[in-house]
């Protein structure tokens, strides 16, 4: 932004609260997500009264699907932490107009991890069970714990940037409906814009910035874990905690990619998100694929080179087995082209990155769904007579359809955050406009006396 | 209700089988079938143990004519001497009518015994079991503290030979019995002295069970010999349950991890309410 003009107040604050208010096309898209969600709702009906019946799980493939989800879930999620705290922290500049998509995301996901989990239990009724008795020995039980925590940090961390808005948000919004200006209100925690405000929550920003690195770290260290403390073919790896790690960095990346494009063009804020960002985020995909390529490298190489038993079937299913198409079609389509891809600057451009950033995001899914039935097709134990259909796994529709749901629903939350509040803190933009504090709440004044049009004060 | 239905439906049952005489149709190929071993004693007698399982609630005591249903045929009676070993082979494989088939439940070594057991009560079978069971043996063993040895005698209460016969040495095990020497052949009085090893590990108190027995009891009956000695090396039990370890349960978790898994909860929380503290700070300090 720092090359195009500066802009006025006014033209921010009009610019960034004009989208919330204006809804074409946007209830097509409700319609369209409350159909897919209602879709899965029906499929989950019938999958508590039958039971994971419904599903194509059994004895052996008992993570199918779901929990294939939960990681891709929690693995998103995790750009809120890349982008707001790591680039933040460094002092990059050109993450003030996507932080909050960033963080919109993380929400929106995480949450949804901690409910599809919900979703693969056969009696969810039991839930409480899983706390009664809980064994603090479990990494479930640190999983639960660290989900339960990021959560709460990313709500902090969307709602802290959040406050110097609301004024912009009163004063613009008085057209709106009641409940919307009930809630903006409740979340104005007194903001008048002094000093001393804008220190303390550009310091609790600060901490939650810090706190949330080895949270989310912990989050996806701990996710791996669930597979890795078990000594199973696939699974049983020391590079796990940042194998999952890494490619949690590139499947968020690429969504929020995603994301600006479809913001950027329905918002019509083109000159907030520009092309330089796409540049940037594309840049930043290539580093993070190139050190997910590294750790791919490391967990198919290393036992491949030995072809220990067990392990051997284990890789010929991966590259030239029943799982290769899927597998080759994730890594080399998800993974090594659109990282080469984006090496040249015309795929950087805004249409092309987000195309490739959508092939990335596939390919990102199904990479947890190669890391989780693979391993589970093949009996952990020596064993005899065992049924064709315990060593198959391919979802059923109702599965597909309950996942679909959960998808649709963390971008449910997401549009929601998204039309609710100004998809970028106007304060800051505002900052990196050259406004200083003292006109910007000049401005908030300006407009009490006068409701009329926005002027630049 | 249901009794009177049951039992309703058995006498039914015992009515058809009275009236409904239908004919075995036993091909001259089947009746000329042969056992894959020869009868003898030992094979009649693992026959007689299936026998008294399966049959004789309805056959009854072969010449005893005391079966619960009075159309199933003794087969210890001279009615039945004339059927070959083929057809009672194809007739207990099969069944017929109101007699079950047996293909499923035995499988066919345990089929051909049950004929050889059958095919016993016949006069001109070269094995006669009827005799056998109404020996008594009886083993009496001598444990030597001194030097651990087991000094075992059979003897039998009519006059049958009781040098040569294969005896066993075991001990108790979780999971079944140990043995501490091959099977021994008794000597010409009927006894046998074997010696204990110094290395089988014993309770706490170094306490296990010897067990001597005949290496094949359905030939000789289940006579056999139990006791407890302190002839084991001494076992220190440790429940690993009752530790604290990463294996057990909730509440017997590591100290360790409890601290770790507290001090980040601890940790994270507090941060959080901070945080949060310094949100409602933001009214106080709005005129500074
Ligand atoms: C439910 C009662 C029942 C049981 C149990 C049963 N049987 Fe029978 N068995 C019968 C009846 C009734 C017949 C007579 C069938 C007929 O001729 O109509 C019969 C017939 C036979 C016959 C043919 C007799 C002949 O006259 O040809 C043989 C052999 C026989 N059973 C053997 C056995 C053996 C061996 C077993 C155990 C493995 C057995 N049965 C268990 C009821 C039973």
């Amino acid at each position: 932004m720092s090359n195009t003009e500066n802009k006025s107040l006014g033209k921010i604050v009009n610019d960034l609260t004009r989208p919330l208010k204006n809804h074409k096309g946007f209830i097509f898209w409700i319609i369209f997500l409350a159909l897919v969600i209602i879709n899965g709702l029906v499929a989950y009906y019938g999958q508590l009264k039958i039971g994971l019946g419904t599903t194509a799980l059994s004895d052996y493939v008992s993570w199918g699907l779901y929990i294939s989800s939960f990681i891709f879930f929690v693995a998103t999620a995790l750009v809120g932490m890349l982008i707001s705290s790591v680039l933040g922290l460094l002092g990059i500049k050109w993450i003030t107009p996507i932080a909050r998509i960033a963080e919109m995301v993380a929400i929106g996901f995480v949450m949804l991890a901690g409910i599809v989990i919900i979703l693969d239990m056969g009696r969810p009724e039991r839930l409480l069970n899983v706390f009664v008795h809980a064994r603090i020995q479990s990494p479930i039980f640190w999983d639960a714990t660290v989900v339960t925590f990021y959560v709460i940090i990313s709500l902090l961390l969307f709602l802290l940037p959040l406050i110097p808005d609301i004024p912009f948000l009163k004063k613009t919004m008085t057209d709106q409906p009641k409940w919307k200006q009930l809630i903006y209100k409740m979340l104005s925690f007194g903001w008048v814009g002094s000093e001393e405000q804008y220190k303390i929550v550009k310091r609790s920003m600060r901490i939650l910035a810090i706190l949330i690195i080895p949270v989310a770290l912990g989050i996806h260290t701990v996710t791996s874990w669930l597979f890795a403390m078990t000594p199973r073919i696939g699974w049983d790896s020391t590079i796990f905690g940042p194998y999952y790690v890494s490619g949690a960095f590139v499947a968020g990346s690429a969504a929020v990619v995603i994301l600006m494009y479809v913001i950027r063009n329905t918002y019509k804020i083109k000159d907030y998100i520009t092309e330089m960002h796409f540049d940037k985020m594309a840049k930043l995909l290539v580093l993070v694929m190139l050190v997910y390529v590294y750790f791919n490298i490391n967990e198919y190489i290393v036992p491949a080179y030995k072809m220990k038993s067990g392990d051997d079937a284990h890789i010929f299913a991966l590259f030239a087995g029943h799982f290769a198409l899927m597998f080759w079609l994730v890594q080399i389509g998800g993974l090594l082209l659109p990282t080469v891809l984006f090496l040249f600057k015309p795929f950087r451009k805004p249409l092309p990155a987000m195309l490739i950033s959508i092939a990335v995001v596939i390919g990102a899914f199904f990479k947890r769904y190669i890391i989780t039935v693979p391993t589970l097709v093949h009996s952990n134990f020596p064993a005899d007579n065992v049924p064709a259909s315990y060593t198959e796994y391919w979802p059923t529709f109702s599965e597909w359809s309950i996942t679909f749901m959960a998808i649709a629903l963390a971008l449910l939350i997401v549009t929601i955050l998204a039309k609710l509040f100004p998809i970028m803190p106007i304060w800051e933009v505002a900052h990196d406009n050259g406004i200083s504090n003292h006109e910007m709440n000049l401005f908030i004044e300006n407009k009490q006396e006068d409701n009329e049009e926005v002027e630049i004060p | 209700m249901k009794n009177i239905i049951t039992s309703a439906i058995f006498t039914l049952l015992l009515v058809s089988s009275f009236g409904v005489k239908a004919q075995w149709e036993i091909s001259e190929e089947v009746k000329n079938k042969k056992a894959p071993n020869e009868i003898s004693q030992e094979l009649a007698l693992k026959g007689k143990k299936l026998y008294n399982q399966a049959c004789v609630s309805c056959h009854g005591t072969p010449t005893q004519a005391d079966g619960l249903l009075p159309t199933a045929t003794d087969l210890g009676s001279d009615k039945y001497f004339d059927r070959t070993e083929g057809e009672a082979y194809f007739q207990i494989t099969e069944g017929m009518a109101a007699m079950p088939g047996f293909a499923d439940k035995f499988s066919d070594e345990e089929r051909w015994n049950i004929v050889h057991f059958i095919r016993s009560y016949n006069p001109e079978s070269t094995v006669d079991i009827s005799s056998i069971k109404t020996i008594n043996y009886k083993i009496d063993v001598k444990l030597n503290d001194s030097d651990k040895s087991i000094v075992a005698t059979i003897s039998a209460d009519s006059s049958v030979t009781v040098s040569g016969v294969k005896m066993e040495f075991f001990v108790k095990r979780y999971f079944g019995n140990l043995p501490i020497t091959a099977p021994v052949v008794t000597n010409e009085e009927g006894t046998v002295t074997v010696a204990f090893p110094n290395d089988i590990p014993g309770d706490a108190h170094g306490d296990l069970e010897i067990i001597v027995k005949f290496e094949n009891s359905d030939l000789h009956g289940t006579a056999e010999f139990r006791k407890n000695v302190a002839w084991g090396t001494h076992t220190e039990y440790v429940d690993i349950l009752s530790q604290r370890t990463m294996w057990g349960v909730g509440s017997k978790a590591p100290w360790w991890i409890i601290g770790i898994y507290f001090g980040i909860v601890i940790g994270v929380t507090l941060t959080i309410l901070y945080v949060v503290f310094q949100l409602f700070l933001l009214k106080k300090v709005r005129n500074k």
